[in-house]
């Protein structure tokens, strides 16, 4: 989204665009966004990002003891992957309040799976490739 | 005894006055198990959107940086690690 050169920055504006104050970001994801943002897109553009959750265009979600503990067995169960906070924080949340997951790294998210049932993508693969010619 | 005290967050309280005729519209409107505050809140959201259109959120293409970083996230948080 900060990323006006990222192939898919049409296909994330459409979509973040959409859920507006739907989407919920764990906090952890925000650190890794800043943290990829100032590192390869610029400080400007990571305090935009900040800047913006502060203000409540999207809702953040803060990590509870039992999503924090259920996110720790996902990176654990699936050591092999080393998925990160990031990423299983997401499918904590995902899990705990049955709800889709908006993301691009399709490998993570294909190579887990909830304890019942697959993770519903809010994008799947060939929706990506038709939106940026992958 | 339980004692529950509230947090200052789960305090927040915005109080608004709704004639009885916009309350009626609220509470057909009420999706299931949702309470009363969620459904004018959802309203609210909903109406201003039509109002104004959909705006995308404010740090959208605020910067340049590689064409294929969103897909390769987890590559690119990988060299931010090892460089360390």
């Amino acid at each position: 989204m900060v990323n006006r050169r990222d192939e898919a920055h049409a296909l994330a504006v459409e979509l973040v665009t959409r859920l507006g104050r739907n989407l919920v970001v764990p906090a952890p994801v925000i650190v890794e966004v800043d943290q990829l943002a100032r590192a390869r897109v610029g400080g400007h553009a990571a305090r935009r990002f900040l800047a913006a959750l502060d203000t409540g265009e999207h809702e953040v979600a803060y990590l509870s003891p039992g999503i924090l503990r259920r996110a720790i067995e996902i990176d654990h169960r699936y050591g092999d992957l080393d998925l990160g906070l990031a990423d299983t924080s997401v499918m904590a949340l995902a899990e705990r309040h049955r709800l889709p997951i908006l993301t691009f790294d399709f490998a993570h998210f294909r190579a887990t799976r909830p304890p019942s049932g697959y993770w519903r993508l809010v994008v799947d693969e060939a929706r990506y490739a038709e939106s940026t010619g992958q | 005894m339980s004692e529950f005290i509230p947090t200052e967050a789960s305090m927040a309280r915005r109080t608004i006055n709704l004639p009885d005729s916009v309350e009626t519209i609220a509470r057909e409107a009420a999706e299931s198990g949702e309470s009363f505050s969620a459904t004018v809140s959802r309203l609210i959201v909903q109406g201003a959107e039509r109002a104004n259109g959909l705006k995308p959120p404010s740090y959208t293409g605020a910067g340049e940086g590689p064409s294929d970083l969103g897909r390769r996230a987890e590559h690119y948080l990988q060299t931010l690690v090892s460089a360390r």
